[in-house]
């Protein structure tokens, strides 16, 4: 009988190493740094087949599992297990080995199987490092490992192993801290166009509490609200899911990845722009269980109001804003380029107006105000009657999406300045009195801002 | 026999010959010499061929020529007054002939002398198309020149340029020189430009406006005051771009009073041998626009050579941007520093405050380098090529509003940047190329290394 003696055992200790260093800087200021080092699991487990002359035989097999960190190759290797172990028990082949083989094979099933338990939990136990450690890899860090990027100019294989590149990776010889830091922001930053409806020299008529508690609170220097009203929508929106926020005062568009205002920079780095905006919200917000959701038929309507608002109201305030010469020139300068000269104000204005009248050819043929004032008459009486006397759209007793959509737009039009102008014949307050015309409207949006903004 | 004769014949003529040639000029010299001092006076210049340019504008130029009291003098100031026609640059040919005056009553006078200049107006309109390197970059060009359009040499050009780092730059420039002196000029520009800063800090610069430059000779060197107003915008930051030059896009305006000295005594710009050179540039930004700051930069360079072909060369860069109005400096006046042509051993723009990838420039700044030439091993004939043997340090630090002056140069000096390396360096007519292999020995933690070999193409390196 032969006897088959394989032994090998090749091992190697794997441990994800997780540290987070705390340094201090000699400006006083703290640089968190995490360090991840993983590497690769091997672990062997070997069972040696020796085939005796004595009656008993016992039979084992090999088994090699080797425990990667890629779970595939594991699943590969476990499926030879169980082909290689049942290839030796048949090859072992006599009468009493038969039965024994069976055993064996039971052996080496129950071996096996262990093996796999092993391998799997080996497997799973790397695959968890494997998250960490990209975790951890996601977030900034202030590892200053140097790379080289042009590695395989000498040659393939392991580039910093190359005397060059080792000999490289010396310089430079002494390191000085970073002359720049910038601190990590602890709330998500919205730059969004704010503040509120604070204009400085102008003539704004007090409409009841609003102007009033934004303009104290502005003398305080805290900055609430906005006169945008995608800016406002946003900020309205992580109010509603109790999501903690920093505003930075923004004008400038080209700034953001997407190329409009509002976006949002988060602790980690990364920006949501509008697409990923609402996705982000919900899977942010801190989870309550008194959030009530809006059910299939709720939903579809919202969908259907929201845009409505979003076409119709959007296009009267448009309108009103661009295109109606009172508001042009003062309200809408001061506001997107009053940061900026006069004159330079004046021509970027311009600028912008020949972006939104082109912007609005594009659903329409042609800017008729009759007909947009009177789709906006009819968008807003919608609204009016979805409300009905319900604190909240759908009649629920938390604010959704639908609700911040409506807000925005309802809080900017009724906080246009009042032009006092003979000229136009008042025709610039049409769309605030086209509002103001729905009680429940007025309310809503007062009740709101009071609740979420004011508070 | 009779072939050598015949040329000792002809050697003899031609001695003889030569003899007279001297002898006849000797004679004139001697007429000349005796005749130098004697009273004359230019009554008359005439001037043929001329078309375009302006009778008065003429007429300032040659004006000192009749200022003239001697022969000597007349020949002198004729001469330069030629000299001065010539560097407008608007004539092709010049050629002058003093003659006695033609006129009968006057055939006695032997005091007066007339001058005649026969000239030819080179071709107003030119057009050029080409390529063009500078400091690390490359640009194709066109331009049309309308040279002496009002008859006083004045320069009209237009010219449009793509690049590598200047996309696209529009330029209409109008030149004139002040009272008929090539060394003065008045110039007013106007440009549209876009620069192209993805590379090094994620953003796109457009520039419009214009200056009105005047520019002078003195005996100290070269003066340019300008005044200059921009309009500026930062914008289209690309993916990558961090939240500080993010919040960097935006217009602003300025409007700024910019002056600049430059004494140059080298031999030549692009290698020198010989000579020491400063550039001293100040720029008071604060007549309207939106910033209002004192922008300074001093430049000073020194070469020293021996008959070996051994060149060193030592030059200081040092700027500082002082904000007067408390708020912090905007990314397009700010300093950069770093790259071939700068701090060897570090990337283009790749030291100083930097957050993520980008670099976010600063508002002062310190370098210095040092050279050593040596003959190239192999081509020691050649000159252009030589071997290079260097060492550059610098800093490069952003400053706050209100900070004290020993916080800024505590700063500047506490942690340069520091590297050394050796390379070849070939100089072509036009251009300058280096080929280094740098190693940085002292870097502060941020900053965009350039280990081993680095090339760099330019003018004016550190």
């Amino acid at each position: 009988m032969s006897d088959r003696q394989e032994e090998q055992i090749i091992s190697s200790a794997s441990e994800p190493i997780v540290e987070t260093i705390d340094e201090i800087q000699e400006d006083g200021s703290i640089i968190r740094k995490t360090r991840t080092t993983r590497k690769i699991t091997k672990r062997v487990l070997t069972t040696t087949t020796s085939v005796k002359e004595d009656t008993e035989t016992q039979q084992r097999n090999h088994n090699h599992s080797q425990a990667i960190t890629a779970s595939e190759s594991s699943e590969s290797t476990l499926k030879d297990l169980s082909v290689g172990s049942a290839a030796e028990a048949i090859s072992t082949g006599s009468s009493t080995t038969t039965t024994t083989s069976t055993t064996t094979t039971g052996a080496a099933t129950t071996s096996s199987i262990t093996a796999t338990e092993t391998a799997v939990a080996s497997s799973s136990e790397t695959t968890e490092s494997e998250e960490v450690s990209e975790k951890s890899s996601t977030a900034t860090t202030d590892e200053t490992k140097r790379t080289f990027k042009f590695g395989g100019i000498f040659g393939k294989g392991d580039v910093d192993n190359h005397p060059l590149y080792r000999f490289l990776a010396k310089f430079p010889l002494k390191q000085s801290p970073a002359p720049h830091t910038r601190p990590r922001p602890v709330k998500p930053i919205v730059y969004a166009f704010a503040p509120g409806w604070k204009v400085g020299g102008q003539e704004t008529e007090k409409q009841d509490n609003k102007d009033v508690e934004a303009e104290k609170k502005d003398n305080k220097e805290t900055i609430i609200g906005s006169f945008d009203v995608d800016s406002l929508k946003w900020m309205a929106y992580l109010k509603f899911n109790q999501i903690d926020y920093d505003i930075k005062p923004a004008f400038e568009p080209t700034m953001s990845p997407s190329g409009k205002l509002p976006f949002l920079a988060l602790p980690d780095g990364s920006l949501v722009t509008d697409e990923g905006f609402e996705q982000w919200v919900q899977e942010n917000k801190p989870h309550s269980n008194k959030s009530e959701s809006l059910n299939i038929h709720e939903a579809a309507e919202a969908v259907a109001f929201s845009t409505l608002t979003e076409s119709k109201i959007h296009a009267a305030l448009l309108y009103t804003l661009w295109l109606e010469a009172p508001h042009f020139q003062g309200t809408t300068r001061q506001h997107y380029f009053g940061h900026h000269k006069y004159y330079l104000g004046k021509l970027l204005n311009y600028m912008s107006k020949s972006n939104i009248v082109h912007s609005m050819l594009l659903t329409r043929t042609q800017i008729d105000r009759e007909l947009i004032f009177e789709e906006a008459a009819t968008a807003i009486e919608a609204l009016s009657v979805q409300l009905g006397e319900n604190e909240y759209y759908f009649g629920k007793s938390t604010p959704s999406s639908l609700d911040a959509i409506v807000f925005s737009y309802l809080h900017v039009i009724l906080t246009l300045p009042r032009i006092r102008n003979a000229e136009d014949g008042g025709r610039s307050g049409e769309l605030a009195r086209m509002v103001k015309k729905h009680e429940n409207l007025y309310k809503y949006s007062q009740n709101i801002w009071k609740k979420s903004f004011a508070a | 026999m009779a072939a050598r004769q015949h040329t000792e014949e002809e050697f003899a003529a031609q001695r003889k010959r030569q003899q007279e040639f001297e002898e006849a000029a000797f004679k004139i010299q001697t007429l000349v010499e005796n005749v130098r001092h004697d009273p004359m006076k230019l009554r008359k210049i005439t001037l043929h061929g001329v078309g375009k340019t302006r009778e008065g504008f003429l007429h300032r130029i040659l004006e000192p020529a009749f200022q003239a009291r001697s022969l000597h003098e007349v020949i002198g100031l004729s001469r330069q007054a030629v000299r001065r026609m010539e560097r407008f640059g608007i004539f092709e040919d010049i050629k002058i002939q003093l003659d006695s005056p033609r006129d009968n009553w006057l055939q006695d006078r032997k005091d007066l002398v007339d001058l005649g200049i026969w000239v030819k107006e080179s071709s107003r309109i030119q057009i050029r198309t080409g390529t063009e390197a500078g400091n690390a970059e490359a640009s194709l060009y066109g331009a049309l020149t309308v040279k002496n359009v009002f008859g006083g040499a004045e320069t009209l050009s237009t010219s449009m340029a793509f690049g590598t780092r200047t996309s696209s730059a529009f330029q209409f420039a109008l030149a004139t020189p002040l009272l008929a002196d090539p060394d003065k000029n008045l110039s007013i520009n106007l440009y549209s430009q876009t620069r192209n800063n993805t590379q090094w800090s994620s953003y796109e610069e457009d520039l419009k406006g214009g200056a009105l430059k005047y520019s002078t000779l003195s005996p100290f060197g070269y003066h340019e005051l300008a005044y200059e107003g921009h309009w500026r915008e930062v914008c289209r930051p690309s993916e990558k771009a961090s939240l500080t030059i993010r919040e960097q896009c935006g217009h602003s305006l300025k409007s700024a009073l910019t002056h600049m000295w430059v004494h140059d005594m080298r031999d030549e710009p692009l290698l020198p041998t010989t000579g020491h050179f400063l550039r001293v540039t100040q720029e008071y930004a604060g007549l309207g626009g939106d910033v209002n700051h004192i922008r300074q930069e001093v430049e000073a360079q020194v070469a020293r050579s021996n008959n070996t072909g051994y060149i060193l060369s030592a030059t200081v860069k040092s700027g500082y941007l002082h904000s007067l109005n408390g708020k912090p400096s905007k990314i397009s006046d700010r300093f950069f520093l770093g790259g071939p042509m700068s701090v060897r051993g570090f990337k283009s723009n790749g030291l100083g405050p930097r957050e993520g990838e980008d670099s976010l420039g600063g508002d002062a700044y310190m370098s210095a380098g040092v050279s050593l030439m040596t003959p190239f091993p192999g081509l020691a004939g050649r000159e252009s090529f030589k071997a290079h043997f260097f060492a550059n340090a610098g800093t490069l630090v952003s400053v706050q509003p209100g900070q004290s002056a020993t916080k800024t140069i505590d700063d500047l000096t506490k942690a340069p940047s520091v590297s050394v390396g050796t390379g070849i360096v070939y100089r072509h007519p036009q251009v300058r190329i280096e080929l280094n292999f740098a190693l940085p020995l002292m870097a502060a933690k941020t900053d965009a290394l350039s280990r081993g070999w680095q090339l760099g193409l330019g003018i004016s390196f550190l």
